[in-house]
């Protein structure tokens, strides 16, 4: 059983810029998980409304009946959440990581323009390294 | 707490019980309220549609019943934690708390049980009208100060 179900990140507009499923029941198709990032997107804007003190930075963790989703926001508004299993632990790292990733493999490849969909094969191959590697960390524990 | 329609029922306003900052509840309008019920809607067609263990999810936004589909219990922020409870009559039930608190279901299946019982069981109570119970203020007000 995958502790993973899916890894989305999307751009400071909520664009769909980055969407991998880790083997989900009943996979969306690509109309679906555009609408799912943007409507993230937009809850996420809400939740730092609402909030009763201010400074505020929305919603990190969202505890739904069957999964956990799990969101970090970057500095410059890019938005990465991992959908997993319920109580997966060590995801905040997992996400810094794949962060980590994007500046490295996306942001500093000369032919990706800002904002756009990420095709990066080398971005694509390091991903799955760090998730198989989170996957074989959590069985060792 | 919220009904069916999503009017405001009840509600209590609560010194912070871990921290004192700036509380700005006394600030929130009927706006805010609004953009509640609308982040817990959304929310909830949002978990609907993304349950990863659910073949039959239909579309996004698709009506659904209380208790069909996959539900969220709590949001964290930074800064506070929701936690939500829909009842299978369709009375939600919110609480904000700092962002440290534990798993507050059984919290909120507390305080359900004192509506049926204080709320509900009261001659009175027309249903769906705001809730003017000198007892069921009380007692929530009691509980809620035993959970710091």
């Amino acid at each position: 059983m995958a502790a993973i179900y899916s890894l989305f990140i999307i751009n400071k507009s909520g664009g769909l810029i980055f969407y991998k499923d880790y083997g989900s029941t009943g996979r969306m198709d690509t109309n679906d998980t555009l609408r799912l990032a943007s409507l993230w997107h937009s809850m996420h804007a809400i939740s730092q409304q609402l909030s009763p003190i201010a400074g505020c930075s929305g919603i990190e963790l969202l505890e739904a009946d069957t999964f956990d989703l799990h969101c970090f926001q970057s500095l410059t508004g890019t938005k990465f959440f991992v959908v997993c299993e319920p109580g997966t632990l060590y995801m905040d790292g997992l996400l810094k990581m794949i962060y980590e990733l994007y500046t490295d493999y996306v942001l500093k490849n000369p032919f990706y323009e800002m904002e756009m969909p990420i095709r990066c094969e080398l971005f694509d191959l390091s991903l799955s390294q760090a998730i198989q590697k989170d996957r074989v960390a959590l069985l060792g524990r | 707490m919220v009904d069916r329609k999503n009017a405001i029922l009840w509600r209590i306003r609560d010194q912070p019980i871990t921290i004192s900052t700036d509380w700005i509840w006394e600030q929130w309008s009927y706006d805010d309220h609004k953009l509640m019920f609308g982040l817990l809607f959304s929310l909830k067609s949002f978990t609907a549609k993304m349950d990863p263990t659910n073949v039959e999810k239909g579309n996004l936004g698709v009506p659904q019943l209380p208790g069909q589909g996959c539900s969220f219990h709590s949001f964290q922020t930074n800064t506070y934690k929701l936690s939500f409870m829909e009842s299978p009559s369709g009375i939600k039930i919110i609480l904000v708390t700092h962002p440290k608190t534990g798993d507050l279901r059984e919290s909120l299946k507390h305080i359900y049980n004192l509506y049926v019982e204080y709320v509900t069981k009261n001659p009175l109570y027309t249903p769906g009208t705001p809730i003017r119970c000198e007892l069921f203020n009380t007692s929530v007000d009691q509980y809620v100060r035993t959970l710091a």
